[in-house]
């Protein structure tokens, strides 16, 4: 039996590796399926490769790739593709899988073995993608898998069966507790040795005439025949587009296609569609056998509360309220544990050093800058575990499709949800995982709102200036101030992403939306080990951050902050000291410079540089005011924290510099403003990169801007004619 | 003296680091090239 990987598209000159992978040398497999399948879970399961386990996308758009040893010691090497209902569509990660799947991608070969991901529970829509990818002529191996849940569910899939229908092998899996990979295993070792799978099912007349001159044109490109027939069914609904582009003649023949099957009365759009859910209808006919249904009637049960018209929103805002309350009074004392650690690491260091510049540098500089963004977190460790958690038990998938009116509301993809509810922890995975959208103009109106979201980064900005400036005061018995304040942060930003994508989609970036089909997994006890994952992984990401890039500008602020020295009078106190040298300094003099541009919305000097360095990520506001306090104190107290430093500003007249009003109105220009170098950079790169890129991210960033300025000027200006003390 | 000079390649290494990471960053957004948000962009969360 010759070996595939040769086989799909030997002629076009595209795929240079060359010949059968010999069993000796590396076997490659590649894993593909629908999304939410167990795909990335099967992933580690095979490689034992540490991997995020989560429900959204961003993590799988990425390309994975693990290896695992065969009992003869060689390697084979497993690439993790993106998940994809379909190879229909033109959206870039289905491109990126369908040209991994044909050998076209650069620097990669065809995979000599393919891993279908199939979701034992949900066969039907499950097989669409295996229809298509059966097609290929490539070795296929199906990884029935969850099989457990689909019991739970009531559903039996007869895998025997499917095997003798789909003429591949079928392997049943759980891939959560690891079983069936070594049957899995086995089953990949053999599949190159066994017939190549193929369209198991027949084309309408009309339909056979009408493509065979597209398969033709393609065959004559040098696609394997199987690859050109499925190639031909995909293009009545596409242009020839992405690894398909440039074909002579292939447009028109598939237009001409279109028109013959129009003019027979078929939707050639549609078509496609129809015949392969026709014989997927047959498949799931005879080898899926439901058996009572107690397990989905619970989740059903479950969801008539959850996803009831009115309390189904009411439930979500409330679990959230609680979610943002406990981030106060849980973090609170670790806070204050980190808190303390940290003031003693800066007595210490500077009961260790002598009194000069290094010393202030460190102790000054270094731990009261980095210091104060590490002291948050214990709230984000909290707030993972608790979106974890929800994610996890499937809850999120409910507060999506709950969300999902909404966006329908504004005109925006349903699809766009995810990359908004990434966008929660960063926007940077929030806008690559945009790449699932297939509409250019959706995609971008999602680009533009993504970083409304408010992300984890703004996090130390909140806390520090609601646990400052809020009282804990009690709301309707079982709310506090704290909380809620929080809570109406991130409901701003994703009220404000809505309302501009959606004005987006009636002016800019006008078209039709289409509508998403959503999948809600069953409600299942999450899986305590891959959440302690996550959140570990989140953890580490927020303390490598503070400790290089964070670290590095800390140092670089210490030194505008206390360069250059000016000489100070000297019969004043240390403190006025402290604050005159400041104030001369590199720092200082920039602040009073842009202190006029600030002063409307109520910030003083030390706020609007803060605000000009966290251009750079956002809490760098918190390490710049760590810095800002620490250099401007006198030297016996270091360790005050920064948060008392800030409730003692008075001004020449004694009274306080920082309100709770202007807290406000910082926290609502942090909710709007676009203050993150490394988004900037994935919008250029997403948004088309060059100067198309840098046209979009730059009006990003501006109308951003000024929707962060004008909303913290109607805040500050507002609260002080309703009578809120300046 | 020698104090001033520990000041000095401090802060010069600090920002030849920064500078390192602001170009990488350009790089990638430039290219437009496939790219993960860990080590190449900083992000705090993926
Ligand atoms: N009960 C059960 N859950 C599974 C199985 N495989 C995966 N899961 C869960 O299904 C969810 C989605 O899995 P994931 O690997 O992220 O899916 P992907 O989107 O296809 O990569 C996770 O919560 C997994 O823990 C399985 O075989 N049985």
């Amino acid at each position: 039996m010759e070996n595939s990987s040769t086989g799909s598209l030997a002629t076009t000159g595209l795929a240079p590796e060359a010949g059968p992978a010999q069993l000796t040398s590396q076997l490659r497999v590649a894993l593909i399926g629908n999304p939410n399948t167990g795909k990335s879970t099967l992933f580690n399961a095979l490689t034992g490769m540490r991997q995020r386990v989560g429900n959204y996308s961003g993590v799988t758009v990425e390309r994975v790739e693990g290896r695992y040893r065969r009992s003869n010691g060689t390697a084979v090497s497993v690439l993790d593709l993106p998940g994809t209902y379909s190879l229909s569509a033109t959206s870039p990660d289905e491109e990126i899988a369908l040209t991994v799947l044909l050998g076209l991608a650069p620097d990669l070969p065809a995979p000599d073995v393919v891993v279908l991901v199939v979701d034992a529970s949900n066969l039907e829509r499950n097989l669409f993608v295996v229809s298509q990818i059966l097609e290929l002529g490539l070795p296929v191996v199906i990884a029935l898998n969850q099989v457990d849940t689909a019991a739970a569910a009531g559903i039996r899939v007869d895998s025997v069966e499917l095997a003798m229908q789909l003429q591949v092998q079928v392997v049943e899996t759980v891939a959560t507790k690891g079983q069936g990979i070594d049957v899995l295993k086995r089953a990949i070792e053999r599949a190159s040795a066994l017939p190549l799978p193929e369209r198991s099912f027949e084309l309408p007349a009309p339909l056979f005439r009408a493509v065979q001159p597209v398969e033709a044109v393609l065959v004559q490109a040098g696609f394997h025949p199987s690859t050109a027939a499925m190639e031909a069914l995909r293009l009545l609904a596409i242009a020839p587009e992405g690894h398909l582009a440039g074909i002579p003649g292939l447009e028109g023949e598939a237009e001409r296609a279109r028109t013959a099957l129009e003019e027979a009365g078929y939707n050639a759009r549609a078509v496609e569609a129809e015949v392969r859910y026709g014989w997927i209808a047959e498949v799931v006919e005879a080898t899926v056998h439901r058996f009572g249904s107690a397990g989905s009637s619970r989740t059903d049960r479950i969801d008539a509360v959850l996803l009831h018209r009115v309390f189904g929103p009411l439930i979500f805002l409330l679990l959230m309220a609680i979610v943002f309350q406990s981030i106060f009074t849980w973090a609170e004392p670790l806070m204050t544990a980190v808190e303390g650690l940290v003031g003693g690491v800066g007595n210490l260091a500077g009961s260790a050093l002598p009194e000069g510049d290094l010393r202030s540098l460190v102790v000054d500089g270094v731990i009261a800058g980095v210091g104060s963004v590490v002291i948050f977190l214990p709230q984000i460790v909290i707030l993972f575990l608790f979106i974890g958690f929800l994610e996890a038990t499937g809850y999120m998938a409910r507060a999506a499709f709950i969300m999902d009116r909404f966006m329908r509301g504004v005109g925006l993809h349903g699809r766009s949800f995810i990359p908004m509810l990434s966008g929660y922890a960063c926007a940077v995975p929030g806008i690559m995982a945009t790449r699932t959208i297939e509409n250019p103009k959706d995609r971008l109106a999602t680009i533009m709102v993504v970083p409304l979201m408010s992300c984890s980064a703004r996090i130390p900005v909140y806390t520090l200036l609601i646990g400052t400036f809020i009282p804990p005061i009690a709301v309707a018995g079982i709310f506090n101030l704290q909380g809620l304040t929080l809570l109406a942060m991130y409901f701003l930003g994703t009220a404000a992403a809505l309302v501009v994508a959606g004005i987006f989609k009636k002016t800019l970036l006008k078209g039709p939306s289409q509508p998403m089909i959503m999948e809600l997994p069953p409600y299942r006890l999450p899986n305590l080990r891959s959440l302690l994952l996550t959140v570990s992984h989140r953890a580490g990401l927020f303390l490598r951050r503070a400790g290089t890039i964070i670290f590095a500008l800390t140092i670089v602020l210490w030194a505008l902050a206390t360069y250059p020295k000016t000489e100070v009078v000297a019969d004043v106190t240390d403190g006025a000291a402290q604050e005159q040298q400041l104030a001369g300094s590199i720092l200082g003099r920039a602040g009073q410079a842009v202190e006029p541009i600030v002063r409307p919305l109520g910030y003083d000097w030390k706020i609007g540089v803060s605000i000009i360095s966290s251009f750079a990520a956002r809490e760098v506001f918190v390490a710049t005011m760590g810095t800002i306090y620490g250099v401007g104190s006198d030297a016996d107290e270091t360790s005050v924290a920064l948060r008392e430093q800030l409730l003692a500003e008075t001004d020449a007249a004694g009274t306080p510099v920082y309100t709770p009003l202007i807290a406000v109105s910082l926290m609502v220009f942090y909710v709007f403003a676009m203050m993150c170098v490394s988004t900037n950079a994935v919008v250029v790169r997403e948004t088309g990169g060059g100067w198309k890129g840098v046209k979009w991210a730059a009006f990003q960033f501006l109308w951003m801007f000024v929707l962060a300025y004008s909303a913290a000027f109607v805040v500050y200006r507002g609260g002080l004619l309703l009578g809120f003390a300046a | 003296m020698f104090e001033s000079l520990t000041v000095v390649a401090i802060v010069l290494g600090a920002l030849g680091y920064l500078g390192v990471r602001v170009s990488r960053t350009v790089r990638a957004a430039r290219t437009a090239k496939e790219g993960g948000c860990g080590e190449s962009c900083g992000c705090s969360d993926t």
